[in-house]
């Protein structure tokens, strides 16, 4: 077992930033856990309170069997002493160091011996493939490299957490997918443990082992990546999955699957992982736009609007009163077509 | 359009920026005044000033005093984290009292300092000695702690929190953090208030005047002045000399400053954060309360005890005798003399404020919004310059240019100070408009041509109402400035000019305390009343 959360919460003035109330979270040795959450949810907080540079209202925190955090006991370890590496979103790299000098800040504290300290940070900059960077400024490098030398600063402490927040952001497209992967080799390389918050859900799908979405501070799933898209169930999640949201009433329920009607006139059928729904009862449907397909038969539908993204079309189509959005590979050219929804939840 | 009338005035008044320097610069190279042509040149005032043993002591002492003023680095280093990022008891109670004495003059800084600590004080020699060149600089140097506290703040204010918090994650415990982070962090900011306050140091005339004229030495400032009052017909080209060294060398630091900043802010340059905001220091609760207990006894020894002091004295009371009385303050309101004075003085700065406000938009317009980058130029050059001329030397100037030119008739009225000031006074006074005017979005203005205003209508209807409020920190900050003047009053001292400033120096020389201590208070009071306003309404005098 790595880290252990319990019960954790925290206000600002009289606004919950954090409540994880009746939660227990454990976060095994090796596992990237991503916190993910549109901005002000939280996760930030959540972040800074594992880093203990905030001190949450109540909770308890321990990490490789040692107390971090601990409201009743009074125990409170400060950032210093927990034994972990961060990179923060602006990578936090000391202008007036030398990559050399910041990669060994924290080893320098440790009072490593010179020897050792050069060793190691060689060590982990090869592994980075920045060793000759080494010698230059943090505004000598490009953002990929100081991206990378971040990580390299926190990984050379052999951290018993990482925590990175939102590292990856200030990158461009083309090398934010890169890093992504990369990223995800490194940790996985080194078996560390790594708490990751982002706001990016293609992000937390590419990194994560586990992913907890936060809304306003309040844990909403806790999840692997297939299981939350298996068991959408929370219109948050669904909103961060960039799915379709629509009113709709059930109209016959068998076993797993509720045949939902829209608008009265549309009839799907949706898997509902919700075993307490009943006939009459009116529901929220989620349909992911890949999930729509747009086909010779089926329902009467109209094209509203055709958006070529570069990679696909994001298509509006209008039935009845309802907009839904479909994503296609090809042109759909027609605008009177009939569409055919293969998967949706309740 | 009242675009195009502030521009006007702006290029009138930016020619008196472009007389000043030359009238000095040549007249150093002449033998007789400059009135009498451009005859003689020669290297004759250099070598008479270089071979000169009062002028060099001079020079070690305006050094020393320049050194000495760095003191004001570590204690405005202390106080800005103690107030931003220990956030100690009453931080927020405490930071004005800190500010507070910004607009007191240091001449009256100095007599403050004398009425409480001096000989006669009101806790007589309770740091020893006051006169001597030691003790010239520290008080100089704690006098301008505010300035220093501002650059400094501005700069601890604005560093990404995620250094620091790296650095704690990583290990560093908040005093290592300090060591290793925060205090090479603020290098930049750091290096330019440390030439800024050798600038200031070279500067000093108040302060030396009280504390090391008397004792029979001078500082470069000193000199001059002694040099004007020695005779009716002081020695202008050895004056001319003297004030062209200061500029050479306030010249040469501004430049120093300018590259060593520019340098630096390449290298410190980060990608912002979210905007947390300041990263505040968890300290213990012990330590809190120690640091609290150090900023207070500054702001009790520093700020209150020469003020209270000061009001004391002017109240009656002196040697540990209490028997208050108004008396000073009778004389200074009944006699026709004193009234005329505070009265005049505070004409002449509503009169500047008010003036300088709009000379000083027209200089920020064509800076912050010139289509032309050569007319932006021009005017940051002309708001600019000033900085590099110890405003003794530039108050030398227009006393020359009053007296030697068709502007003479200007000496018969408030105008001569007033112009004298806003000369002097732009560079402190255009940056609030500058900076408020970078603030505003350009597409507000592109929306407003493009939906058919013309430039001026533009300025007119946009740009001036959403800078209301920086034109009235600048009005107040002008008006402070022509308050606690004295070194350009002392030179332009004619009848319709003859203001507090001046006032003080020959009150003080014919050892009127009593009446030095009121008039003193007074300004204290006016001083202290402005700030409050500005603070008031949200004014820091950092970004």
């Amino acid at each position: 077992m790595s880290l252990e959360i319990y019960d954790i919460s925290k206000k600002f003035g009289d606004v919950k930033a954090l409540d994880l109330s009746g939660v227990s979270l454990k976060i095994d040795k090796g596992e990237i856990f991503v916190v993910i959450g549109p901005s002000g949810s939280g996760k930030t907080t959540f972040l800074r309170s594992i880093a203990g540079l905030e001190t949450p209202d109540s909770g308890r925190i321990i990490l490789n069997e040692k107390v971090l955090f601990d409201s009743r006991e009074r125990i409170n370890v400060p950032p210093e002493k927990r034994n972990m590496g961060f990179v923060p979103q602006t990578w936090g790299l000391w202008p007036h160091l030398k990559v050399f000098d910041n990669i060994a800040f924290g080893l320098n504290l440790r009072k490593i011996p010179k020897d050792e300290i050069r060793k190691r940070v060689i060590h982990i900059a090869s592994m980075l493939r920045i060793e000759e960077l080494l010698d230059r400024y943090p505004w000598q490098l490009s953002g990929g490299q100081q991206q990378r030398v971040a990580l390299a600063r926190a990984l050379v402490l052999e951290p018993s957490l990482l925590l990175l927040d939102e590292p990856i952001s200030n990158l461009d497209a083309a090398l934010r997918d890169e890093a992504r992967i990369w990223l995800k080799n490194v940790i996985k390389t080194l078996n560390i443990t790594a708490l990751y918050v982002t706001h990016d859900i293609k992000e937390a799908f590419a990194l994560a082992d586990r992913i907890m979405v936060l809304s306003k501070g309040i844990p909403i799933k806790i999840a692997k990546p297939n299981k939350l898209i298996e068991e959408i169930d929370n219109e948050v999640v669904a909103s961060l999955l960039g799915m379709n949201i629509l009113k709709g009433r059930v109209v016959n329920i068998n076993n797993d699957t509720a045949e939902v009607s829209l608008d009265d006139k549309i009839l799907i059928s949706c898997r509902s992982s919700n075993k307490n729904i009943k006939k009459g009862q009116e529901v929220i449907v989620y349909i992911h736009p890949r999930d729509i397909k747009i086909v010779p038969k089926g329902f009467d539908a109209k094209i509203v609007s055709t958006i070529f993204t570069g990679a696909y079309y994001e298509i509006l189509i209008k039935i009845n009163d309802i907009s839904i959005k479909a994503i296609s590979d090809e042109p759909v050219n027609s605008t009177n077509i009939n569409i055919v929804i293969s998967k949706c939840h309740v | 359009m009242l675009s195009s009338f502030l521009k006007g005035l702006g290029f009138f008044f930016s020619i008196f920026v472009f007389l000043v320097l030359p009238i000095i610069l040549l007249q150093s190279f002449l033998e007789k005044p400059f009135y009498y042509g451009i005859t003689n040149i020669s290297f004759k005032g250099y070598i008479n000033i270089l071979t000169d043993k009062v002028f060099l002591v001079s020079l070690l002492n305006t050094f020393i005093i320049s050194l000495l003023m760095l003191l004001a680095i570590p204690i405005s280093i202390f106080l800005s984290i103690a107030i931003h990022k220990i956030n100690i008891y009453g931080s927020r109670y405490l930071e004005p009292l800190i500010l507070a004495p910004m607009f007191i003059s240091p001449l009256v800084w100095g007599f403050a300092w004398i009425y409480a600590y001096g000989k006669t004080g009101l806790l007589t020699n309770l740091f020893g000695e006051l006169y001597g060149i030691i003790p010239t600089g520290i008080i100089a140097a704690l006098a301008y702690v505010p300035h220093a506290y501002s650059i400094i703040s501005s700069s601890i204010l604005n560093i990404d929190s995620s250094y620091e918090e790296v650095a704690r994650i990583h290990g560093a415990s908040i005093l290592r953090m300090t060591i290793r982070i925060l205090l090479p962090l603020l290098r930049p900011a750091i290096i330019y208030t440390s030439i800024l306050l050798i600038i200031l140091g070279a500067e000093q005339f108040g302060i030396p005047l009280l504390f090391l004229s008397t004792i029979g030495q001078d500082t470069i400032t000193t000199y001059i002045y002694k040099l004007q009052t020695s005779s009716i017909f002081p020695p202008y080209t050895e004056q001319a000399v003297l004030s062209s060294i200061l500029i050479y060398i306030t010249s040469s630091l501004i430049i120093l400053q300018r590259y060593l900043t520019l340098r630096l802010s390449k290298r410190y340059v980060t990608i912002s954060s979210r905007g947390r905001g300041v990263n505040i220091y968890n300290v213990r609760t012990f330590h809190r309360i120690i640091i609290t207990i150090a900023v207070l006894l500054y702001i009790i020894f520093v700020i209150m005890i020469p003020i209270i002091s000061i009001v004391i004295r002017s109240l009656g009371g002196a040697y540990g005798i209490v028997s208050f009385t108004p008396e000073f303050y009778k004389i200074i309101f009944t006699s026709e003399y004193h009234r005329n004075i505070v009265l005049r003085t505070l004409m002449i700065a509503i009169l500047t404020a008010t003036l300088g406000v709009l000379v000083y938009t027209g200089y920020s317009i064509e800076i912050a919004r010139s289509y032309s980058k050569n007319l932006s130029r021009y005017f940051e050059f002309v708001a600019t310059l000033p900085r590099s001329i110890p405003s003794i030397i530039l108050a030398l100037a227009f006393l020359w240019i009053y007296l030697f030119t068709p502007l003479r008739t200007l000496v018969s009225t408030p105008l001569a100070l007033s112009v004298a000031y806003i000369t002097a006074y732009s560079f402190v006074s255009t940056r609030p408009i500058v900076s408020s005017l970078i603030q505003i979005s350009p597409e507000l203005e592109e929306v407003a041509r493009i939906h058919g205003a013309s430039r001026s209508k533009t300025i007119d209807k946009i740009i001036l109402p959403l800078i209301k409020r920086s034109l009235i920190v600048s009005w107040l900050i002008l008006f402070a400035y022509c308050m606690r003047d004295y070194s350009i009053a002392i030179f332009i001292s004619f009848p319709q000019t003859f203001v507090i400033g001046a006032y003080l120096i020959f009150a003080y020389g014919s050892g009127e305390m009593g009446l030095v201590s009121a008039m003193s208070s007074i300004v204290i009071l006016i001083a202290l009343i402005i700030s409050f306003i500005l603070f008031k309404i949200g004014w820091k005098p950092y970004g």
